[in-house]
């Protein structure tokens, strides 16, 4: 979990300084971080909110951003049991980064599940308190060179899934069409509308006898 | 609480929805296309999360950001391990910037 914190905690710190800029209190938006748990839509809600947007606008925004946590519940209720406030605690605790280390490490381990989203958590809202407190000497971690974490620690995630040319052409296609998609889509419907259909294709196309075990 | 907090409760609401939705349907054991289609998901999820983060500033800064992802890829497949491939993957990518390359 430790590299990932490395990229949680500067954008963590990042969202409080940009929600001060926008006019957000520290203590919205601490209760952001703790209630939505999410970094990129809190990141549009501070830039809707500088632009003077509605509570409608925020919400439905957020919901087009989260709509891909539907295919990380579908793909976790699948492989680990769950029961009770566990199955609660789990579904808040669900992001990506979460969701990468439970299916690279934690398949079947409920504790792991939880465990990786407790983390990412804690450290999350830290950061952010952290951001809140500091917002006038911390840099942007993108003008630093820090964004890029995200992208490799889900490419360190993807490379031991590609077993066989049925999950690199499913890959490749995701990949591709993500980024194609995204020119004309909000990015995360475009991630979610090329990961579903990459998919739904892998899996119509992949012979049976493939399956992994 | 302020009219912020309210539509933070909402934004909460419509976040945990979709992540409780997967985890709440009824417990079944998936066969066939349905097991594969769970297989390959992880697969076009982080394969997309990676693409849609990955194009840099400009050109210079994203050749060198596709080298450092390159130089991650292969670290992970030789050493199987997520933390090695992603700080080699990192610092590397820091280095050049603070030479000046990106």
């Amino acid at each position: 979990m430790v590299p990932l914190w490395v990229g949680v905690v500067p954008f963590g710190a990042a969202y409080a300084v940009s929600a001060r800029a926008a006019g957000i209190s520290p203590l919205d938006a601490q209760l952001m971080s703790l209630l939505v748990f999410a970094g990129g839509s809190q990141f549009a809600a501070v830039g809707l909110v500088a632009a003077g947007a509605g509570p409608w606008t925020l919400v439905t925004t957020t919901l087009l951003i989260n709509l891909r946590h539907v295919l990380y519940g579908v793909v976790v209720g699948a492989s680990t049991p769950l029961s009770g406030a566990r199955r609660w605690l789990a579904a808040h605790l669900l992001t990506d980064e979460s969701f990468g280390m439970h299916v690279a490490h934690g398949r079947g381990r409920p504790a792991f599940l939880i465990g990786a989203g407790l983390s990412l958590f804690l450290v999350w809202n830290l950061a952010t308190l952290a951001g809140a407190l500091l917002a006038h000497a911390l840099p942007d971690p993108t003008a630093i060179g820090l964004d890029i974490v995200f992208p490799l620690a889900f490419l360190a995630l993807l490379v031991p899934l590609l077993r066989d040319r049925a999950t690199v052409a499913v890959a490749g296609v995701a990949a591709l069409g993500s980024w194609t998609l995204g020119h004309w889509l909000e990015p995360s419907l475009a991630l979610m509308s090329a990961a579903a259909a990459a998919a739904a294709c892998g899996a119509a196309l992949r012979r049976p006898t493939s399956e992994p075990s | 609480m302020t009219p912020l907090g309210w539509t933070i409760v909402a934004m909460a609401a419509v976040t945990f929805g979709p992540r409780a939705w997967g985890l709440f349907l009824p417990a079944t054991r998936l066969h066939g296309y349905g097991r594969r289609l769970v297989d390959l998901v992880p697969v076009a999820v982080f394969a997309a999360l990676a693409a849609t983060g990955l194009p840099g500033a400009d050109l210079a800064d994203g050749t060198w950001r596709l080298a450092s992802a390159a130089l991650t890829g292969v670290v992970v497949a030789r050493t199987r391990a997520l933390g090695p491939g992603l700080l080699a993957g990192l610092a590397a990518y820091l280095a050049v910037r603070a030479l000046g390359g990106a």
